[in-house]
């Protein structure tokens, strides 16, 4: 289940904007989501999240494992651990920072 | 000081061109072709340049969201009446475009589709002008194509 509440539209209307729907996340509450759900894939290695717009996770992620990747395969791995981990929740993940140790 | 280039005009006009200057990157050199590595001699520089072309553009839109400044410098000083804790974004902050995603408010508007390009995008660094490595090709093209949806997304916003 999402935790995020709708956050009240306050400012003008402007016709040029795509209505999206701009929910409001617990920060503390997804980054721990989060960090605890990547723990048990990756149990030593850099797993940092910032907090980005309405409480949304800007997450990195640093390993081995991704030596030799290209971006692509980064961000598939990733998207995919996500989803499954958290299901829904991975939604609060706005953006994912995947590094190799080679990218260091 | 105001900086040089600070209005809502240059930025996005710079945009588009450091952009457009990134696409030409990708194409095959025509100087030393038979160079070792020759194909991904420009990939750096690709990746670089097309950063500029998203940078640009975010700080267009944020001064349109401010009305009536014209210049970031008003914005940033519009932002700080109300968070003096504002970075400066006319200086080494502006560079940080996690940061300006946050300030724009842009990632409130994001569809998956728009996730997946700026994560294509965000690794961006202004230091990558220091960085001897080459680039991967496969990355930079990946890069540029995500730069230039995002700039056109972001276009059609302003």
């Amino acid at each position: 289940m999402l935790t995020g509440t709708r956050s009240r539209h306050t400012e003008p209307w402007n016709p040029k904007k795509i209505n999206m729907p701009d929910i409001t996340f617990n920060y503390d509450q997804e980054a721990e989501r989060v960090v605890n759900a990547l723990r048990t894939e990756f149990p030593t290695d850099t797993i940092d999240t910032t907090e980005g717009y309405n409480g949304r996770v800007h997450l990195k992620v640093v390993s081995r494992r991704f030596n030799g990747w290209n971006e692509a395969q980064k961000q598939a791995f990733i998207g995919e651990l996500l989803r499954d981990k958290l299901g829904p929740n991975a939604q609060a993940v706005s953006l994912a920072l995947v590094y190799g140790t080679d990218e260091l | 000081m105001v900086p040089e280039f600070d209005g809502l005009t240059s930025f996005r006009k710079s945009g588009m061109q450091r952009l457009r200057d990134a696409e030409h990157m990708l194409n095959p050199p025509t100087i030393d072709t038979q160079e070792q590595g020759a194909s991904a001699r420009h990939m750096r520089g690709a990746m670089y340049l097309c950063g500029y072309g998203v940078e640009c553009l975010l700080k267009a839109y944020l001064i349109t969201q401010h009305p009536p400044s014209q210049r970031l410098s008003e914005v940033l000083g519009e932002l700080r009446k109300t968070d003096p804790n504002v970075r400066d974004i006319c200086g080494e902050a502006g560079h940080d475009l996690r940061y300006l995603l946050v300030l724009t408010k842009l990632e409130g508007q994001m569809n998956k589709e728009r996730e997946g390009q700026m994560n294509r995008y965000a690794k961006w660094r202004s230091s990558w002008r220091y960085d001897p490595k080459p680039a991967r090709e496969d990355d930079a093209k990946e890069m540029v194509q995500a730069a230039r949806a995002l700039v056109n997304w972001i276009i059609s916003l302003i």
